[in-house]
């Protein structure tokens, strides 16, 4: 089953190069996503049927079930809402066959990357998403855009390269393991020379994290999330920041069965208040609504770094925070197209009124909002809560309240913009103007998400509530 | 015989740091591939196995030729100013690097616990060589500056991956790959069209998105 | 008693020879015939039969400095190992006082220098002084990493550090070779630090703090300048010569060297220009990384091989 998923995007992308159809270019991203959902869903539901020709290279286990079925799920969102936003871009057919193309390989690497049993083939696979994920940045071909992927591929390159001195490290400190493979590193724990996992832990931190977007390595976030096209964004957001947190999560347990627990925590902590700073700080004066729920992403991944540092309630809260991050996040960057289309600017001061124009979007941005800011019956208010009983169990008093402190004044930062674009009079200028054409498919996806986030938040199914609990005791 | 090489990789490394032309700089990275080809034919018994001689032709093609020619390329086409320009002057550069060198070598000989396979001066060296080009990078203005810079990373990774050679080829191989697809990707599409992009020389060319609450 | 005899005909008579086959290697580059090799010497009975012209604005600082200048590296010379590898005084700790003998002379050069009162020589003194700056950690450092290979923190048992060591020590001399080497154009002002052909007074630096002295006084400043640089050359021949050769070969190979530095010197000079201030600084400065390099080798070679070697 495993094969199906890797293989088939390979065929697929090569089907696409040869042809040169407009429908077939929409038909195979939809395919895929559906083949792909069933083929996760399927997978849940029997784990053990991932024997696969590659042997031992990929594997399903309870950890990476939780993000292959979040992959899916918000992949199948986004065909649907890609397929009507295509036709709003107006591109040629080469264009869109290439932008199709790179769709299908972003998240084949993605797979891969969530998939794999190897840190080096995880690396490979992370290496491989920069590289399908910079074409679709630059697909709107303005200055900005190209500056923003060159940020992008620059940095992320960077990143990799010390991840890749931190493995080097993790093959000297553990010698006699020799081998790559999770598993065969986990038995062996306690074998690995405990000063050079403390080295190697920094380098794939510091490179991992630049993919997860991690402060002080973020740079790169805030321009290419805001620059690529709404779905693009969307899958960015939601996924790719999950898969390289997978690999970091993978190597936390590593330095867990080591003892290096404290030393991680240090650090993960370090960056996550560092992120949720970093955010507090840009999101306020922000004038670029893409820009600055950019900002909020690097917040909710900040917030997943000091989760998993807190033990298995903290695991938990983290696993939560990521799978309700990635509904919510990737409903607020449709809506953000949605908005891209009817205003044709990205600047907050220029749009108001959004209610008044089109009573639909401008409430699906509200029940955004709410749910990203961790309001009831957002599940992020879940995480988030239990993340601060758990602090606040530890007797981390000052840090809980610096904590809570910063994500209140995101909460103003963001909600003073969005508040504002939604619920003020329309300016007469706006009035005139022609604004695009939304379809139906431009919805659906985020209601469906948002239904989705406010059910968990208030009654968790027995499914996730499983689904959570297996993966936080596949972190232990 | 190795320890000189990786000496002369080292004295590159502070070379780098004091010279102003960018001609010169893609010089002497192309001496550091033909050093790091010398230290592979040097501590590697020759054997025609498919491994030793992929690392025999990415050190000296594609290190010390393809990547400099292109590099020449690009800085014959798009530049007009040809010096590197620098946010701190070279001589600070000089005195930050060679202390990177010298605390690099040292500490790796009193702190690291070692196994036969690397002397202190080969991880001391590798691991310098990294952050001075880590520094590289993040002091000079100029975008093809960067990409020199990132190619002395890669070149530092390279040395520093040589250390588990022997065990684990399959992870030079994987550096190799991403040195090669890193350089391709970068060098050939972005850096043509960022320069055909990109006019004028006199503003920061980076500096477009912006956090500013202003409005532009 | 001959090893004597050989030291004092090396002070007297190799300073003179080292200028000369220096300008006559030049003039070959340049495709002249050039002076003889015997030129310096002659210049230097000239000059000493000589009045001498002493301005009026200048202190009894003027009149002293060239026979202290002249005396202090004299009495440098006595520690630095010249025919087989025998100082005529050597003690422990001897290099940290040749070097500060040196920096006497300099500084009384420069103050003298100062005291004429002209503005060019000022820019000199500046000039001169930012220079031995920053070629002094370079000397400390490589002369202690390689005092302290050999055994006994003095210069005496130079050639005996290879016994001490093993792979490690061929690298250590021989960056302790390019590191003298770059001090012999620093301290005796040659190309690429400072033309001693130039005749603008705004590019020269040594040249410049010597133009009021005249007679006597120049012709001992000129001897003191090239005495330096054979002592330095010195130091780099005995890196280089075994322990246990004999007399005979030593002094050939003693002698086979500074010619062979004189010609490289001068044909480094027909080769380059000044480097500009700015990079002239990372020049010097260069000699102080090298160093660093040479103490990491050492600290590395000491760890290895504790045994015989003085921590």
């Amino acid at each position: 089953m495993t094969d199906i998923i890797l293989i088939l995007p390979v065929i697929f992308s090569i089907i696409l190069f040869l042809m040169k159809s407009r429908t077939l270019n929409n038909l195979l991203v939809i395919l895929y996503s559906v083949i792909f959902l069933l083929a996760a869903i399927f997978l849940y539901f029997n784990p053990n049927s991932s024997g696969s020709v590659f042997n031992n290279y990929f594997k399903v286990d309870s950890l990476n079930i939780l993000f292959l079925l979040i992959l899916a799920v918000v992949f199948a969102g986004v065909a649907l809402y890609n397929h009507s936003f295509v036709k709003s871009l107006n591109l040629v057919v080469s264009q869109h066959k290439k932008y199709s193309i790179g769709i299908i390989l972003f998240i084949f690497s993605m797979t891969g990357a969530i998939l794999s049993n190897h840190l080096g083939l995880s690396w490979v696979f992370i290496e491989a998403t920069t590289l399908a994920s910079a074409y679709l940045i630059y697909l709107p071909n303005t200055k900005q855009s190209l500056e923003a992927v060159w940020k992008y591929v620059f940095i992320c390159s960077i990143g990799i390269s010390l991840a890749f001195v931190g493995i080097i490290l993790l093959l000297i400190a553990s010698e006699q393991v020799n081998s790559l493979f999770f598993d065969e590193l986990y038995i062996n724990a306690g074998k690995i020379i405990p000063f050079w996992l403390k080295l190697s832990f920094i380098f794939i931190l510091t490179g991992f994290g630049t993919k997860v977007g991690l402060a002080p390595v973020h740079s790169w976030l805030p321009d290419a999330h805001s620059e690529a096209p709404s779905p693009v964004s969307a899958l960015l957001s939601a996924t790719l920041l999950n898969s390289a947190f997978l690999v970091l999560l993978r190597y936390y347990k590593l330095m867990d069965l080591s003892g290096l627990s404290g030393f991680a925590n240090t650090l993960l902590t370090i960056m996550g208040i560092m992120s949720i700073s970093i955010t507090a700080i840009f999101v306020f004066n922000s004038n670029n609504y893409k820009r600055m729920l950019a900002y909020s992403s690097i917040e909710n991944m900040g917030i997943a770094a000091i989760g998993i540092t807190l033990g298995p309630v903290g695991i938990y809260a983290a696993m939560l925070q990521l799978f309700a991050h990635s509904l919510i996040k990737s409903s607020f960057f449709l809506t953000a197209g949605n908005i891209l289309t009817l205003f044709e600017t990205k600047k907050i001061n220029k749009i108001s009124g959004l209610l008044k124009k089109d009573r639909l979007t401008g409430w699906l941005w509200i029940a955004c909002f709410v749910g990203i800011s961790g309001l009831p019956p957002s599940p992020l208010f879940l995480s988030k809560f239990l993340l601060l009983k758990e602090l606040f169990s530890n007797n981390q008093i000052v840090f809980a309240s610096v904590f809570l402190l910063l994500l209140l004044i995101i909460l103003f930062g963001i909600g003073r913009s969005v508040i504002t674009m939604t619920f003020s009079e329309a300016e007469e200028a706006n009035r005139q103007t022609e604004s695009g054409y939304l379809y139906k498919f431009m919805y659906i996806p985020q209601a469906v998400f948002l239904t989705g986030a406010a059910i968990v938040g208030i009654y968790t199914p027995s499914f996730i509530y499983n689904l959570l609990n297996n993966a936080v005791i596949g972190c232990q | 015989m190795i320890d000189t090489l990786i000496l002369l990789f080292g004295l590159t490394g502070l070379l780098m740091s004091i010279k102003s032309r960018i001609k010169t700089i893609i010089n002497i990275l192309s001496l550091q591939g033909v050093i790091l080809f010398l230290i592979i034919l040097f501590s590697h018994k020759a054997s025609l196995s498919l491994s030793y001689l992929f690392l025999i032709f990415e050190t000296l093609i594609i290190k010390a030729l393809f990547i400099p020619s292109l590099l020449n390329k690009i800085l014959l086409k798009n530049s007009v100013d040809r010096e590197t320009e620098p946010y701190i002057p070279n001589f600070y550069s000089l005195v930050i690097s060679s202390f990177i060198l010298f605390s690099g070598i040292t500490i790796s000989n009193y702190y690291a616990p070692f196994s036969v396979n690397m002397t202190p001066l080969f991880f001391g060296v590798s691991f310098s060589a990294i952050l001075t080009s880590l520094f590289f990078i993040t002091t000079k203005k100029k975008l093809l500056t960067h990409v020199i810079g990132f190619a002395m990373l890669e070149n530092g990774i390279f040395l520093f991956s040589l250390a588990i050679a022997d065990e684990m080829p399959l992870i030079v191989n994987l550096g190799v790959l991403l040195d090669v697809f890193i350089a391709v990707f970068i060098l050939g599409l972005l850096i043509g069209k960022i320069n055909t992009v990109f006019h004028d020389t006199s503003s920061c060319t980076l500096c477009n998105l912006k956090d500013c609450g202003c409005d532009d | 008693m001959i090893e004597y005899i050989l030291n004092i005909a090396i002070i007297s008579v190799y300073p003179f020879l080292f200028i000369g086959i220096i300008n006559k290697i030049k003039a070959f580059w340049g495709g002249r015939e050039g002076a003889s090799v015997f030129q310096p010497l002659y210049d230097f009975i000239k000059l000493l039969k000589k009045g001498e012209v002493i301005s009026s604005t200048t202190s009894f600082i003027f009149n002293i400095t060239p026979s202290l200048n002249l005396a202090a590296v004299l009495f440098a010379g006595l520690f630095v190992p010249l025919i087989n590898q025998k100082a005529i005084i050597s003690f422990e700790g001897d290099f940290i006082l040749f070097a500060y003998i040196l920096a006497l002379s300099r500084f009384f050069s420069i103050i003298s220098a100062m005291d004429t009162g002209s503005s060019f020589e000022g820019m000199g003194a500046s000039r001169e002084v930012s220079f031995s700056t920053l070629v002094e950690p370079a000397f400390f450092i490589t002369i202690a990493s390689i005092a302290a290979l050999s055994g006994v923190n003095s210069f005496q048992n130079l050639s005996l550090i290879l016994q001490n060591t093993g792979e490690t020590g061929y690298l250590i001399i021989i960056l302790s070779i390019v590191v003298i080497f770059m001090m012999i154009l620093v301290e005796g002002c040659r190309v690429p630090v400072d033309d001693p052909n130039t005749h603008l007074e705004l590019t020269m630096v040594h040249e410049v703090m010597i133009l009021d002295n005249s007679g006597p006084d120049l012709a001992l400043i000129n001897y003191a300048n090239s005495l330096k640089m054979i002592l330095f050359s010195s130091l780099i021949a005995n890196l280089m010569i075994p322990a246990g050769a004999t007399l005979l070969n030593a002094s050939i190979c003693f002698t086979g060297i500074v010619l062979f530095l004189a010609i490289l010197i001068g044909t480094i000079e027909s080769g380059t220009a000044r480097y500009r201030m700015t990079r002239l600084f990372e020049f010097i400065f260069l000699m102080s990384s090298v160093s660093l390099l040479i103490l990491a080798l050492t600290m590395i070679a000491i760890y290895e091989s504790p045994v015989g070697v003085i921590k």
